[in-house]
This record gives C-alpha cells, sequence and structure tokens, in this order.
C-alpha cells in the first residue's frame, strides 16, 4: 500500500525515476563497454566545448610572430601553428563549431527525415510512391556535391556567430537518407496490429502518426541521430577544409588542416597530426555510440 | 527480362530529366550574375555594352524558361553548354580530368573490397569475443578518420620513410608506369579505406546471417571442411548485400575523391568542381552535378541488371 500513496506523490515519484534512469545507464554500460566510453568521450567534449573560453592557456586568435611553428612543449601542449596560435586552444574552441554544427544538423535533418519517413510508411501507396522516387533522384547526387551546391548557392548568413547556411548545407544531403532509414522503421510499426485498432476507433492520422507512431520509433531515430552526427561532423570538417565551411578566424578543425603546406608535413607535423585526431575522436565516438545503442535497443540482436 | 529492362531504363531517364531540373533551378534561385562575377572578379572594369555581349556569348541575356529549355535540350545532344570560366565547353573540360578521377574510384573500390574481406570474415567467426570487439574498433576508427586527413598522413610518412611523393605533375604511365602508380595508388588508398570500413562491417553480419542458415549445417553435417563451408559456400552468398550496396557507395567514392583531389592536387573532377563553385560557375557546375548523377545512377542500373539476372524474383517484382 506504501508503494502507491509514494507513487501518487510527483515529487515522491521524482526519485524513482532517476532511479530508472540510472539503472539503465548502469545496464547500459555493463552491457556495452564501448558504447559507456564513447558517451564517457562525448560528454567530455560537450564540457571541454562548453568552457572553452575558460579552459583554454591562450586565446586561439591571438597570432605571435615570435613563436610561429614552436614544437610541443610545457607551455604549448600540441604547439604552435604558422601564425604563432596555441594549436592545443584552438583545439578546445574547434569543439564548438564541430559539436555544435553537427549535433544541431543531425536533430533537425532526423526530425525532418522522421516526419516524412513516418507519413510515407503511414498513408504507403501515391504518396509514398512519390516520396520514394523524390528521394531516389536526390539521392544520386553526392552528399558532399550537394553540400557544395547549396553553400555556393546560399552564400552566408550568420546569426550570432553560427552560419545558418551552412547548417541548411549540411543537412539537406541528409534528409533523403533519413526519411528511408525512418521509412523502413515505420513500416514494420505500420504494420503492427494496434494502428489498425486505433484507425478502427477514428483517430485522426495526425493523431495516430504522432500518438501511436513516433513513441515507438524513438529507439530507431536515437541510433540515427547518434550514427549521422558522426556524419554532419565529418561533412562540415570536409567542408571546412575545402574553404566553403566554417570561416576565418573561428577555429574549426577543418580549417586548421586547410591550407597546410607538404612542407609543414616534415617540419611541423603538430599542426597536421592535432585537428585530424580531433575530428577522428569526435566521429569515433558518434559512431561508436550509435552502433552500442543499436545493440542495446534492437530487440533481435539482444542475446 | 525485356519488361523490367524497359521500366529500369524509363527510371533512369526519369532521375536524370528531374536532376537536370532541380539543378537548373537550384542554381539560379538566388539572383547574381555569373557572367558578371567573373569580369569583377578578374578586377577589369567592363563597359555595360560589353557585359551584354558576353552575356549574349553564354547564353545568360535570356529569359530563366528559354535557358532552361536549351539546357535540356543540350543535354539529350549531350551539350553541356560552355564553362563561363575558361570559356571552353563543358563536356571538353571534363573530358580532360575525367579519366583520372574513375581510374582512382576504381582502383579505390578494389582496394575497399580487398581489406573488407578479411576483416568480415574475422569478425563474423569470433563473433562477440575480444578479437571481433577490435575489428570493430578498427572498422569505427575507418569510418571516423577524415579521408582528407588520413591522405595527409599518407604523404607525411611517405616523406619520412622514403623522402617521396607522388609528383604533382601529371605522368602518363606509358612514359613513367611507377611514377604513375604511385599518383594513383595513394589517393585511392586513402578513399578505399573508408569504404573497406562500411563493408567489412556489412560483410560481417550478413555472414553472420548465412551462417546460421540450415544449408550451411547441412555442409557441416555431410563433412566439408569448415575453412570450405566459410571460404565457398558462406562467403558467395553473404557478398551479395555488399555487391548491392556499392551502386550507393560509388557515389559516396566520387564524394570522397572531391576533397582528397584537393590533396594530392590531383586535375581530377573532383578538384574542378571545387574551382567551378569558387568561380561561381554555373554552367560547369550543372554539368559536373550531371556528371556525378549519371555515374550514380549507372552504376545502380548496372547492379540492379546483374542482380535481376542471378535473382529471378527481383524481375517480377
Amino acid at each position: 500500500m506504501s508503494t502507491f500513496s509514494t507513487a501518487a506523490t510527483p515529487s515522491a515519484a521524482r526519485p524513482s525515476h532517476a532511479r530508472v534512469a540510472l539503472k539503465v545507464l548502469g545496464r547500459f554500460c555493463r552491457t556495452q563497454p564501448l558504447g559507456a566510453v564513447a558517451l564517457a568521450l562525448i560528454l567530455t567534449m560537450l564540457v571541454a566545448g562548453s568552457f572553452a573560453p575558460q579552459l583554454a592557456p591562450y586565446d586561439p586568435l591571438s597570432a605571435s610572430f615570435t613563436d610561429v611553428l614552436l614544437p610541443p612543449s610545457a607551455e604549448h601542449w600540441m604547439g604552435t601553428d604558422n601564425f604563432g596560435r596555441d594549436v592545443f586552444s584552438r583545439i578546445l574552441h574547434g569543439t564548438r563549431p564541430a559539436l555544435l554544427l553537427g549535433i544541431s544538423t543531425a536533430l533537425i535533418g532526423s526530425l525532418i527525415g522522421a516526419a516524412l519517413g513516418t507519413a510515407s510508411a503511414y498513408f504507403g501507396g501515391r504518396i509514398d510512391a512519390v516520396l520514394q522516387r523524390t528521394n531516389d533522384v536526390l539521392l544520386s547526387i553526392p552528399l558532399i556535391v550537394a553540400a557544395l551546391v547549396v553553400v555556393s548557392v546560399l552564400g552566408r548568413w550568420e546569426v550570432g556567430g553560427i552560419d545558418i547556411n551552412l547548417m541548411i548545407a549540411i543537412t539537406l544531403p541528409y534528409i533523403p537518407v533519413m526519411a528511408r532509414v525512418m521509412r523502413t522503421a515505420a513500416l514494420s510499426v505500420r504494420l503492427s496490429p494496434y494502428i489498425d485498432a486505433a484507425r478502427a476507433l477514428g483517430f485522426s492520422h495526425l493523431r495516430i502518426m504522432v500518438h501511436h507512431m513516433l513513441p515507438n520509433l524513438v529507439s530507431p531515430w536515437l541510433v540515427m541521430v547518434s550514427a549521422f552526427t558522426a556524419q554532419t561532423i565529418l561533412l562540415e570538417a570536409s567542408l571546412s577544409f575545402l574553404g566553403v565551411g566554417v570561416h576565418e578566424p573561428t577555429p574549426a578543425w577543418g580549417l586548421m588542416l586547410a591550407g597546410v603546406s607538404v612542407e609543414t608535413f616534415t617540419t611541423a607535423p603538430w599542426v597536421v597530426l592535432f585537428p585530424g585526431l580531433a575530428i577522428s575522436l569526435t566521429v569515433f565516438s558518434f559512431s561508436l555510440l550509435g552502433d552500442a545503442l543499436r545493440d542495446a535497443l534492437d530487440p533481435r540482436t539482444r542475446h | 527480362m525485356l519488361k523490367f529492362l524497359l521500366r529500369r531504363f524509363v527510371q533512369f531517364v526519369f532521375t536524370l530529366f528531374c536532376v537536370a531540373t532541380i539543378i537548373f533551378f537550384a542554381l539560379r534561385v538566388l539572383p547574381g550574375d555569373p557572367v558578371e562575377f567573373k569580369y569583377v572578379n578578374e578586377g577589369g572594369v567592363i563597359s555595360a555594352e560589353q557585359l551584354q555581349a558576353q552575356r549574349e556569348r553564354f547564353g545568360y541575356d535570356r529569359p530563366l524558361a528559354q535557358q532552361y529549355v536549351s539546357w535540356i535540350g543540350g543535354l539529350t545532344q549531350l551539350d553541356l553548354g560552355t564553362s563561363i570560366w575558361s570559356e571552353n565547353p563543358v563536356s571538353e573540360e571534363i573530358g580532360v580530368r575525367f579519366g583520372i578521377t574513375i581510374q582512382l574510384a576504381v582502383l579505390a573500390l578494389v582496394i575497399g573490397l580487398l581489406f573488407a574481406i578479411p576483416l568480415g570474415v574475422i569478425g563474423a567467426l569470433t563473433r562477440g569475443t575480444w578479437i571481433d570487439q577490435v575489428v570493430r574498433v578498427l572498422t569505427v576508427t575507418g569510418q571516423s578518420v577524415p579521408s582528407f586527413w588520413l591522405a595527409m598522413l599518407i604523404l607525411m610518412a611517405l616523406l619520412l620513410t622514403l623522402g617521396w611523393i607522388p609528383s604533382v605533375e601529371a605522368v602518363q604511365f606509358q612514359q613513367q608506369p611507377w611514377e604513375y602508380i604511385g599518383q594513383i595508388f595513394f589517393p585511392a588508398l586513402a578513399v578505399g579505406w573508408r569504404l573497406s570500413s562500411v563493408n567489412a562491417r556489412l560483410l560481417r553480419s550478413s555472414l553472420i546471417e548465412v551462417l546460421s542458415q540450415d544449408y550451411v549445417r547441412t555442409a557441416h553435417a555431410k563433412g566439408v571442411a569448415p575453412s570450405r563451408v566459410v571460404w565457398r559456400h558462406a562467403l558467395s552468398n553473404a557478398l551479395l548485400p555488399t555487391v548491392t550496396v556499392i551502386g550507393i557507395e560509388f557515389a559516396g567514392l566520387l564524394g570522397g575523391l572531391v576533397v582528397t583531389e584537393q590533396v594530392f592536387n590531383i586535375n581530377g573532377i573532383g578538384r574542378l568542381l571545387v574551382q567551378a563553385i569558387s568561380f561561381n560557375d554555373l554552367t560547369l557546375i550543372q554539368g559536373l552535378v550531371m556528371l556525378f548523377a549519371l555515374i550514380y545512377v549507372s552504376v545502380s542500373f548496372v547492379v540492379d541488371l546483374v542482380q535481376a539476372l542471378l535473382d529471378p524474383r527481383i524481375r517480377v517484382q
């Protein structure tokens, strides 16, 4: 009886929620050790990015012509670049555009993709056919080519230091891919008897999709967001490397690798090594987390 | 089969037509004059009459609808228009650079499969053990490393060990075969490595599925040597899904080359695209996008055809 009374008051129910969350997290860490490592890495990067101005030992933008291309040392942990800027401070600050653009574009793209994919699977027939053919057409253009074209058409549009047009350029090419993934997941839900039951009860299409289908698509969506964040971070780095992504003077990892001459490869390898390691480690963490989530959430692969 | 071919061909033409339409209007959504851009960019002063004459020359003086009709009409005759930037026909600009990119892509595809098969087989056979985890980390790493950075690391390694890197100048195979192989091999390795990681993971999961099937158990029961069961009986079937996605991956491969060609200074179509974009050469951009779409659609067409030949169920679908 006492359990009933505690569950009835919201304040008492809260710790039990937290306990459930902790338990789920604990199980995830035990069954998916690699996923737990990835999660820890991502959290570390989020903290590092949030507190970059406080954590960075130097101003990432201050050039010093007496400290050009210094090797890693106690003062400059990752050396300095050809403008005498501290590489470590620039890497720390570079976490911000990478995570901000990567996570936001994956989130926005996956929400649009989920909406399109669910609608496509739910309605079927002509709507599904039109959406699928549109997808086929759009998928025939390589992602980076599509992103380059969007960037060149839209140019730059910065709001509060964030290039909105760059976000659009990274998000748009992924929408057909995400819509396809979500459609496949939604199709299996669509065939469940309870959807037919909901239709028989006369619920509206929107209500069935939002209240009955979407909650069952949270797991595949979560896996997709994590896996695609890895991809969007990689795409942003490539665009920045090509000089059409994040612009100077903002420190971004892809941009730090742009314009490095071949001579620098041997005379100052730290200029090349550390930004690439930062990109790889971040992308690696998100891919691994996506993988672990897939294993943990997919009942078929659960042993 | 004929009906299947016909339907697939109609789809082929329809997709290309849609891409042509989308890219044409996408590039012209925002106002801006690519011809004026060229002359202003070159720092030259140009009179209004001269500018008008240039516009007429490239066809940018006509109304949009007329430009669209001539763009589609030109496509049916494989005429992609004239590049504003170089003033040469777009098909000529592409023709000069197309060969090297295709060679790189095919070599990268081969490398992608060569590494993928052993990795995928090891992963599937040691499923759930620490070896599988190591393979998993390896393949996820391969997918995480940006190909342009891997390209830089390869150049760095070559400089440190051999003190040599492939020459920036394009060479012919007939004249300097080794130099040529070096020029092709290392960029292909940088792009192919990523592909092999993707393929290895795919192969692992499809091999696990195949290995649990009845006919594999039958083969084991018959007393077929375990290695033969894996390599002959199971792998040949497990490779099918991998081959199927090659069409999709080929597009990604070309995308990877867009960036990697920059690092190795290779004068391919990827580099041409980046140049076309920096010069705002709309005619060249739309021609290149059409080419990328054409390659993708053709490869998927061939893959579908091969599949239909192998599997009669697909034909009647």
